[in-house]
């Protein structure tokens, strides 16, 4: 780094360019996260370098003919973070590598501002090939929980350039390596799914069964692994996910696969604990003791499964591992809840379910299931179904303050097993990792 | 009973030598820790009275302890006992048992504790000695003694008149030594400076002999070596740290060139110790403060410190430097009484401190501290934490009531060494400082104690003119008591949430990885049997006796060469395992007289159809032909796997390591180890 001693024209040259640079930044994030969903979702083959020298589009929205049917599946925000880091790259103007460098470290501190404040990500605009009909999702990034990883995947990459920069002094050749091995990076990042399902599904035993918190793209590759191509018979229990209903909404995606799976209420995990025998779970953020930021419940469920005597494993990429050492709960860094996800609603669903039995027997034959949460499905029932639950909405007084935590640490004891791309790790073994990645 | 007299004739003799010596000390340590090299008190001596004081004291003690040696080895049997004796039926009689049953039985134990006792009397009678000497705890009797108050004072007349010493020896080796024992020094990183800087200073007047061919040999031998030998034999043992700095420093001269100019050299070495000062203590307090400010929020946390700390101070201070607001409660306990110092430096500053005694730990814990920052003296490659006594304690508090426990402490104390409690590697202090009870002397347990001591006359000698003096000023006169004095303690890594180090905060299991990557020498060379998560294959039977010992607190620790580290991950010892041949298990041999086996045969008798020719088994096996019964089967594995909680290390060719860590020297060794699109 201080090797490079021209430094003096950059300064100029950042400050024109900041103010137009917050959009971009975030419009490719965007991007990166719905593009890639059509790249990447299936790839025994190795995966099709992100489109490089397309120029991301200046436009938020995007439409991609050929999408499939998991519309809502993306690419994991670090990776698309990395992704736009090397978009940076690519059009940077800087000169040297301290400019490289400021250039990439404003960006990612505009994406982690931006993933820290939490908010909607974008609508996106997807046709239906199926039925042509356009589908709008709006996507939220839950302050906290995102920005972690996304933090986690920004400060890897950027040491990765470090490194590269000390090499050799050249610097349009330094400039291609990084590019270069940015790009094999971002592929590898999305190998990495399917590396640790490979680590980790000889775990999932014949017959046992298993417990999921939270939506985890991981965790549903690992034991679709398991069921799918290993032909293992588990039961699955997955807890709802209050509040995005992340438990939920996973378990379609099992139940299609054919793995027996229930729902139950993420309070009721101490009561099927005594049926379970493992507890898999995703994680945001694998931090240096080996202890893992994830969901809100994790912490619970790891108390409870220790308790229980069930081994917890965690399944994570390695770009996950965060350079962060939370000592309890109130370490974490602070999260704010501000925004869509800040506000919590109470509802008494007990109640509704019971009216609207009533209401349904009273009306029509019911539509097919009634639970129609997943995204835009069956818009037309949502503000039915949202004027239905008003009345059941627990209303309190503003003296009553609601604490939203997005998500907890779970302090590393209460982790049996990490499943890793880089194989399956103890937790103390992660900060060794760290220690040889940024040292 | 009849020695009694003769024995306290004996000791008044040894109390007026001894006891005003350690007080004296005391009081001079804490009227100046600044410039002791010369005592207040004694420069009114003249170098002839000095000497003809030390020489009084020296033949007094020897005649006490000549005196009571001659008595006890005779008449120390039945003295020591009716002493005892008579001491403990008092207190008997006053507790008001009247019990005639527990009496008997406590008498029974009486009898027995004064035969070991009496047997210990001559075991340490046998070892000879004055006073001083027969007072080694026994579990700690391999420590290094520490130095008497009279050897402190001969001590410091040899600085003064150096021509004690044989060979001429810079003053500022003996000025350091005597900064080292009267620990008006304390601290791994100020001794450890200090003996830098010493050497810097003996290298700017040294210069090498006309003889000698290679002048690094000639510093090793005539200038580091004795110097360093000089202070930890002579004056105290030294710290994890010093001893660090010292093989580095002579890693350093044996690295120089041998064709060099002296001066050139010299300025090489000197450099090389100005950076490792910088490096390795100044800057590394820097970052520490950093990392660790990090943690401390700025909502109020209240943070706990025990004694004192270069670095938590420093990093107490750059916090409040920034302005956060925090309360610090500092923690302390006798006899050194260093939080008193912290307290000093912190309240100065204006960070709002409250001061507690140990003992008054658990009610605070329980409530109100958020944080514990811990220093340490050094750093064991398991991750246990070697720190002043007292330390462990604190850290337990805080790790059973939930509360974080991060200990700063510089990489350069880290040691390859693997300690497993805190009587291997310790060091005793003096245990007249455990005896002198400055602030217990108006307390009330005191004047108790002196109303005790003058109801049962018989036990103690003289007890009419303590009311004066310190209760244990006398202690060591009395044939039970012993005092021990440690200076450190271990705490076990289960209760530190992470170690902060200069580069960045760290699980105490990972203190063996940072120990490798620092160290350059330490390339992985080269595991039926260690699995990647840290559990062990071994034979059958093994994690049984892991287990038992795990449960009954006994280290385990496996020896395993690091080829035989396997990249499987194995949870129980039914996939990996081998099957013996069940013969083996059939194959009774020595059973064929034991009961059970007779038993066996009866009920083979006995139930006659279920097995076939039961009858004439009674010369064979009775396993023999287990294959023919229908419901038998015989099991034989070769091996089983120990769980990594019963290991307590796993000694390998690369050192001790713990179980979590065999991932990582897996991935060492392993060439291929993946990750490469990163790096």
């Amino acid at each position: 780094m201080d090797q490079q001693q021209h430094l003096g024209p950059r300064q100029s040259q950042d400050q024109q360019q900041r103010p137009q640079q917050q959009h971009p930044v975030i419009s490719d994030l965007c991007f990166h996260l719905y593009e890639s969903s059509n790249v990447v979702d299936d790839d025994d083959a190795p995966s099709q370098s992100p489109v490089i020298g397309a120029p991301p589009p200046s436009s938020s929205s995007y439409s991609g003919g050929k999408t499939k049917k998991k519309s809502s599946s993306y690419v994991p925000l670090p990776v698309a973070a990395i992704r736009v880091l090397l978009d940076v790259i690519r059009r940077s103007e800087a000169e040297t590598m301290m400019g490289l460098q400021a250039d990439l470290r404003d960006a990612s501190d505009v994406m982690i501002d931006f993933a820290s404040r939490g908010g909607p990500v974008v609508e996106t605009t997807i046709i239906d090939p199926n039925t042509n009909a356009t589908i709008t999702t709006t996507r939220y990034i839950l302050a906290g929980r995102y920005h972690i990883a996304l933090k986690s995947g920004c400060e890897l990459f950027l040491t990765h350039v470090t490194r590269a920069s000390l090499e050799t002094p050249d610097f349009q050749l330094c400039k291609a390596r990084v590019l270069e091995r940015g790009t094999a990076f971002a592929s590898y990042s999305i190998r990495a799914r399917h590396r640790i399902s490979a680590v980790g599904s000889p775990f999932v035993r014949d017959g046992c069964a298993v417990l999921t918190h939270g939506r985890s793209r991981v965790v549903e590759s690992l034991l679709l692994r398991a069921a799918l191509h290993e032909g293992k018979r588990f039961r699955l229990y997955v807890l709802e996910g209050r509040p995005d209903a992340g438990g939920a909404r996973t378990a379609r995606t099992y139940a299609d696969a054919g793995i027996p799976t229930t729902v139950v209420l993420d309070s009721a995990m101490g009561h099927v604990m005594e049926r379970i025998d493992m507890v898999l779970v995703g994680a945001e953020g694998v931090v240096e003791n080996g202890g893992t930021v994830n969901k809100v419940g994790t912490f619970a469920l790891g108390v409870v499964a220790r308790e229980m005597g069930v081994p917890m494993y965690v399944a994570a990429e390695s770009y996950k591992f965060t350079r962060l050492y939370p000592l309890n709960n109130a370490d974490l860094p602070q999260m704010t809840n501000d925004g869509p996800a800040g506000s919590l609603m109470f509802l008494d669903t007990l109640a509704w379910s019971a009216d609207a039995v009533n209401r349904r027997r009273r009306t029509a034959p019911p539509a097919d299931d009634g639970d129609g949460d997943d995204g835009g499905d069956r818009t037309a029932n949502t503000t039915e179904i949202v004027d239905s639950l008003r009345p059941y909405v627990v209303k309190l007084p503003p003296s009553v303050s609601i604490e939203n935590p997005p998500c907890d640490f779970t302090p590393a004891k209460y982790i049996t097993l990490l499943f890793t791309d880089l194989g399956v790790l103890t937790p103390s073994a992660v900060s060794d990792e760290l220690i040889r990645l940024y040292q | 009973m009849s020695d009694q007299p003769a024995l306290s004739s004996a000791t008044p003799n040894d109390h007026k030598s001894a006891a005003p010596a350690p007080s004296a000390k005391i009081v001079e340590k804490k009227a100046k820790p600044a410039d002791l090299i010369i005592s207040p008190k004694k420069p009114k001596l003249s170098k002839a009275e000095r000497r003809a004081l030390q020489e009084s004291q020296r033949a007094s003690k020897a005649a006490g302890g000549g005196d009571g040696g001659g008595k006890s080895s005779g008449g120390r049997g039945v003295g020591g006992i009716g002493g005892a004796g008579s001491e403990i039926g008092v207190s008997l009689a006053t507790s008001g048992g009247g019990d005639g049953l527990t009496k008997g039985i406590r008498g029974k134990s009486i009898n027995e504790e004064e035969k070991k006792e009496a047997v210990g009397g001559d075991e340490r009678d046998s070892r000879g000695g004055g006073g001083g000497e027969d007072k080694t705890v026994s579990l700690f009797s391999h420590l290094p003694r520490p130095k008497t108050p009279s050897e402190i004072h001969h001590h410091l007349s040899s600085i003064s008149s150096n021509n004690i010493q044989p060979n001429f020896m810079h003053p500022a080796i003996p000025t350091l030594g005597h900064l080292y024992i009267t620990q008006s020094l304390l601290g791994g990183n100020a001794r450890c400076r200090a003996m830098l800087q010493t050497f810097a200073l003996l290298l700017q007047s040294y210069t090498p002999p006309a003889a000698s061919r290679d002048f690094r040999h000639d510093i090793d031998h005539s200038l580091l070596k004795p110097a360093f030998q000089y202070w930890t034999t002579q004056c105290r043992p030294h710290s994890v740290s010093m001893g660090n700095a010292f093989s580095f420093l002579k890693l350093a001269v044996a690295n120089l060139e041998r064709d060099l100019e002296w001066e050139a050299a010299r300025e090489i070495l000197l450099q090389i110790m100005g950076s490792y000062i910088t490096e390795r203590i100044e800057y590394a307090g820097k970052a520490i403060s950093r990392h660790a400010r990090s943690k401390i929020h700025d909502r109020g946390d209240v943070i706990l410190t025990f004694g004192k700390s270069e670095v938590i101070n420093r990093l107490l201070l750059d916090a409040a430097y920034e302005k956060k607001s925090f309360r610090v409660i500092v923690v302390d306990s006798r006899p050194l009484l260093e939080g008193r110092d912290t307290l000093a430096i912190l309240s100065r500053a204006g960070i709002p401190c409250t001061y507690i005694l140990l003992n008054a730990l658990t009610y605070l814990m329980m409530g109100e501290v958020t944080k514990v920052f811990l220093g340490a003296s050094a750093l064991m490659s398991n991750g246990s934490v070697l720190s002043r006594v007292g330390t462990a304690c604190v850290a337990l508090l805080a790790n059973s009531n939930h509360i974080p426990v991060l200990v700063g402490c510089e990489t350069y104390k880290i040691c390859n060494r693997v300690q497993l409690e805190s009587i291997t590697g310790n060091e005793l202090g003096d245990p007249e400082e455990v005896a002198y009870t400055d602030c217990a002397r108006v307390g009330p347990s005191n004047r108790w104690n002196v109303m005790l001591d003058g109801h049962n006359g018989g036990g103690g000698e003289a007890t009419s003119e303590k009311e004066e003096k310190d209760v244990l000023a006398d202690w060591k006169d009395h044939p039970n008591l012993k005092l021990l004095s440690l200076m450190y303690d271990l705490t076990p890594s289960d209760f530190v949430t992470g170690i902060v180090t200069e580069v960045g905060i760290l699980p105490p299991s990972s203190v063996a990885v940072l120990l490798r990557e620092m160290s350059p020498e330490s390339a992985f060379t080269g595991a039926s049997a260690l699995m990647s998560n840290g559990s062990v294959l071994s034979r059958v039977g093994t994690a049984c006796v892991a287990l038992l010992a795990n449960s009954n607190h006994i280290p385990v620790l496996v020896g395993c060469k690091t080829y035989k580290i396997c990249n499987r991950v194995q949870l129980e010892s039914i996939t990996g395992n081998e099957l013996g041949d069940p013969e083996e298990v059939a194959n009774t041999d020595c059973a064929r007289v034991g009961p059970s086996n007779r038993w066996n045969v009866m009920l083979d008798s006995h139930n006659g159809g279920g097995g076939e020719a039961t009858s004439e088994k009674e010369e064979k096996d009775v396993l023999a032909d287990w294959k023919d019964h229908p419901n038998l089967k015989l099991l034989s594995l070769m091996y089983d796997l120990t769980p990594s909680d019963f290991v307590t290390g796993i000694v390998t060719e690369v050192g001790i390591l713990p179980p979590s860590s065999v991932a990582v020297l897996l991935r060492e060794m392993s060439p291929e180890s993946a990750f490469t699109g990163t790096s």
